[in-house]
């Protein structure tokens, strides 16, 4: 947060500038053509003469001429003379230019304003109906016929005018604004907690005091037990006045401590309220970012001649600021996927016997402490059919396997760069750069986004981020030694149960639903937060249950060793160096300076279900990899899913990681047979991985099969140039011919077919 | 005729003294010694923190140390143990990853002895790594030297150390790379 202090005019003007924007832009999209109510006139006016005077304390006169012309109109307009619909885009267009001032530093102004000039005088002489004046008086603001100067068209200002994106520059850092209310609130805590500071000096002052007497107190005693041999009676005496002396300092420090004790409880309320007050500071309502997108949606939706409502509810959430920034992309792409791909023409929905105009419903809420959004049309839905055609056309998947995968897995070819099932490219979208981007976004966010299909009644994305700035209930609980914090609002319950071994090895526990029991399967936390196995003993035991990603109970149990305590904690985000960390959603630190992980529900639901698929051996000893064992290194899940499954088919034990870095990692550590891993992966690619491999004495001699979907002679060549010992292309994966080369280089799995899994089982 | 005054005597006496001819060879000796090059000052040198992984000296430059730790509490990860990233720790109020040197470099693990230390790198402004040592043994300014002329008296190979740092009290010790070691830790954390 910057002190108000340090802010320069101009920033000042940029932070009036960003707020006026928005809100003209807001009111100019609630214009309905030729209907425009008092208020929101006087609004718009209100709104252009403000940024009109900032404009001028800055010397912008091109800002100034502009933002003249729309007060003129909008005074026009309140006084008969309506606003049409080409006067709006007139307007918005304006808003556009004027959106420029807000990512720029005052260093860039004057070319700014240079470089707008054209655009700023064309649309000048659009909004008066008179040639606007040239660059040259910032005084006169009523433009004259004579003063004309419009030599060029006007610009477009972006190809997307409402991309929070368009701009080039990017403020490297933003200034705070927060409501004076809770700034002054702020300063009163800081205020008092300064006050409390003070005190606890005096108090140990006070206490010192106490102190030096004890020490003094205890010199009298050594000193009349040493001469009280020859003077019993005095050495009584002495030791009266010592014992009432200490019985006093021993009352005194009772009433200290007992008012050291209230400090520390008013202290602690008074911090936890500046945090809370500090932290709220940060959040913004979700209505933040809707006014762009309803003008995408109208700009879009004009343009390619469909009828589209938007509806927007929970535009109050409130969000961190962090957050709602990195959703603005996002959002965008989805609506430009939803207005292209998924809503259909008036005449297609007619047909269809739909609405002629179709809804986008955009929903962002609270769930179990997160932030959930949706995004929902009700158009067409995604065909999974010429999707599943797509991905085998482009050679990402065989006929065979594509036969095999499920309409959800089908679906996460969308989330590949560059992949569309669009054969044409046009403005809003078939470049198939917008899904993948979405996902990497919201996974950057610690997030997921799932696709939910409706074939003929529309597509709704579902966007889930956790909670990462803000203070946390949860539940500590300890799991082999170790602690973990588990968010309160996604437990449904904890619970001593007994836990029954079933003859097939697997673990239940017993619940009373109603008048019914049921058994729940039950797997250790640790199985689900580890790759190991952790054995699970019958009897009493401490087991808890999550709510999932709906907010209903999951039907399984995590046994835990003990509940710790329940508490509040700091969330932290986890430092972006470390990636993606499965099952872990934050970091906190205890009261010791510990670092404490903040355990991701869904992350360990998923985990859960992917151990029982294990079926992890109860003892510990037989986990690991043998002869035959794979690892798969891929940064696409259905590669991954696909690779391993025809490994697990033929019998070998397989590992999985997501790019050369973790499998780098697993390769130090763990023992494997054979590397199969993709060649462009982030973080380090696979002809890195293979060089790593080759320069380490202890893996130089692992067999390498390099997978990738470039085919050329020199890909090839540098693959096994690198030091790989095959290279196989994806659009010509055989399973079988594959296989062979697997069986080539490492023979056939030796695995006492502990790990064959049934097909379809997840990795 | 007046007698000279002493000022006009010394006058007369730098004129003769200059005026005398080059002794022989003069000429030749000061060409012979203004041709000779100018001796550069060729060491390097530098600050560097002396640190023991098991039996391993390794220095590293000190301005990549921010700070020499009490053994700090290591927070383990889940999915990522037995890694050499060993999981985070909490140094002056950040959470930063702790990786172990010790197995990246393919030596010993570290022991938990008295001497022990946690080590915190910043590679740039807020790009912390911690990493446990078995002793801290100083910081120190000394001489670098090129490993290729020392003939390979240190136990690293050139990747991760390419000089040699002479300590004060004179002795070889292999220093770390700092764009291998980052790399490397960054590698360990991803």
């Amino acid at each position: 947060m910057s002190d108000l202090d340090d802010l320069s005019i101009y920033d000042m003007f940029r932070m009036e500038a960003e707020e006026q924007v928005e809100q003209l832009q807001t009111r100019l999209l609630g214009l309905k053509d030729g209907d425009a109510n008092e208020i929101a006139l006087r609004s718009l006016m209100r709104g252009a003469h403000s940024l009109k005077g900032a404009a001028r304390v800055v010397g912008l006169n091109a800002a100034v001429r502009l933002t003249h012309a729309m007060e003129e109109r909008f005074v026009a307009a309140q006084e008969g003379r309506a606003i049409t619909q080409p006067e709006v885009d007139i307007l918005l267009r304006s808003v556009d230019v004027l959106r420029g001032l807000t990512v720029i530093s005052e260093d860039e102004a004057p070319a700014w304003s240079i470089e707008q000039e054209p655009a700023i005088a064309m649309l000048v002489t659009e909004l008066t109906g008179v040639p606007a004046e040239a660059e040259t008086s910032a005084d006169s603001e009523t433009p004259t016929p004579e003063d004309a100067a419009v030599e060029e068209p006007p610009t477009r200002v972006s190809e997307d005018p409402t991309s929070s994106a368009a701009p080039d520059k990017v403020i490297a850092d933003f200034n705070l604004r927060i409501t004076s209310q809770r700034f002054d609130r702020i300063i009163a805590m800081s205020s008092d907690n300064l006050v409390q500071s003070q005190s606890l000096v005096r108090l140990q002052e006070q206490m010192l005091r106490i102190q030096r007497r004890l020490e003094r107190l205890v010199r009298s005693v050594a000193d009349a037990r040493r001469k009280g041999a020859r003077d019993p009676e005095k050495q009584a005496a002495v030791l009266n006045i010592i014992m009432a002396q200490g019985e006093r300092d021993r009352a005194r420090l009772g009433g200290l401590l007992h008012e050291l004790d209230r400090m520390i409880h008013t202290h602690e309320a008074n911090s936890e309220r500046l945090h809370q007050e500090v932290l709220h500071a940060r959040l913004r309502p979700f209505g933040d970012v809707v006014p762009n997108l309803r003008r995408l949606v109208r700009d879009i939706s004009s343009e390619m001649g469909k009828k589209v409502r938007l509806e927007v509810s929970g535009d109050r959430t409130e969000v961190d600021r962090d957050i709602l920034e990195k959703l603005r992309s996002p959002l965008e792409h989805l609506l430009r996927n939803a207005l292209d791909h998924g809503l259909e023409t008036p005449a297609q929905r007619l047909a269809a016997g739909k609405t002629e105009e179709g809804t986008i419903r955009l929903r962002a809420y609270h769930a179990n402490g997160r932030l959930a959004i949706t995004l929902a049309d009700d158009g067409n839905g995604v065909n999974i059919t010429a999707v599943s055609e797509r991905a085998i056309n482009r050679g990402l998947v065989r006929q065979s396997v594509a036969s095999l995968l499920s309409d959800a897995e089908i679906l996460e070819f969308l989330f590949l760069p560059g992949f569309s099932t669009r054969t044409e490219v046009t403005e809003i979208s078939g470049r198939g750069f917008g899904l993948d981007v979405v996902q990497s976004t919201v996974h950057e966010s610690g997030g997921s986004v799932k696709i939910e299909n409706n074939p003929g009644r529309g597509t709704t994305f579902h966007i889930v981020l956790p909670v990462t700035r803000s203070l946390m209930r949860v539940m500590r609980i300890e799991i082999e030694n170790e602690t973990y914090a588990v968010p309160l609002n996604r437990l449904s319950r904890v619970a001593n149960l007994n836990v029954t071994r079933e003859p097939d090895g697997s673990a239940t526990v017993e619940l009373a639903n109603g008048t019914e029991a049921t058994r729940i399967p039950v797997i250790h936390m640790m199985n689900a937060l580890q790759s190991a196995g952790t054995q699970i003993q019958a009897g009493p035991a401490t087991v808890l249950f999550f709510l999932n990603d709906k907010g209903r109970e999951a039907p399984i149990a995590f046994q835990i060793d003990r509940i710790v305590d329940e508490t509040t904690v700091a969330v932290r985000q986890l430092d972006p160096r470390l990636g993606r960390m499965a099952a872990i959603a934050a970091v906190t630190l205890t009261e010791q300076n510990v670092p404490l992980l903040i355990v991701e529900p869904d992350d360990v639901l998923r985990l859960a279900v992917q151990a029982q698929q294990r079926n992890i051996p109860t003892d510990p000893s037989q986990a690991g990899a043998g002869r035959g064992s794979v690892l798969v290194v891929d940064d696409s899940g259905t590669v991954r899913q696909m690779l391993r499954r025809t490994l697990l088919r033929a019998r070998y034990q397989v590992a999985t990681a997501e790019h050369g870095a973790e499998a780098w990692n697993l390769l130090q550590v763990q023992h494997f047979d054979l590397l199969v891993s993709d060649v462009d992966m982030p973080e380090m690619n696979g002809i890195e991985l293979v060089e790593h491999v080759r320069g380490n004495s202890r893996l130089s001699q692992l067999p390498i099969i390099l997978l990738s979907y470039k085919g050329r002679e020199e890909d090839r060549r540098r693959g096994l140039e690198a030091g790989a010992d095959a290279y196989v292309t994806k659009g010509e994966f055989q399973e079988q011919a594959f296989l062979q080369v697997v069986t080539d280089l490492v023979g056939p799995a030796e695995l006492p077919g502990a790990n064959v899994h049934p097909e379809g089982s997840a990795s | 005729m007046s007698e000279p005054s002493p000022i006009t005597k010394q006058i007369e006496a730098r004129k003769r003294f200059f005026a005398r001819p080059m002794p022989e060879g003069y000429a030749a000796e000061w060409a012979q010694i203004l041709a000779q090059p100018i001796p550069q000052d060729t060491e390097r040198k530098d600050s560097m923190l002396e640190f023991r992984i098991a039996k391993l000296p390794l220095a590293i430059a000190s301005r990549y140390v921010k700070a020499v730790a009490t053994p700090l509490v290591v927070c383990p990860v889940p999915h990522r143990d037995n890694t050499a990233f060993l999981g985070l720790v909490a140094f002056a109020g950040e959470v930063i990853p702790c990786c172990s040197l010790a197995r990246i470099l393919g030596a010993a693990d570290s022991t938990k002895g008295t001497e022990a230390r946690t080590i915190v790198l910043e590679q740039r402004p807020g790009e912390r790594w911690a990493f446990p040592v078995d002793a801290v043994l100083g910081v120190s300014t000394g001489k670098l030297h090129d490993r290729a002329e020392e003939g390979g008296t240190g136990q690293l190979g050139k990747e991760w150390s390419d000089c040699l740092f002479e300590d004060e009290r004179g002795q070889m010790i292999d220093t770390l790379r700092p764009e291998t070691l980052f790399q490397r830790l960054q590698r360990a954390t991803a």
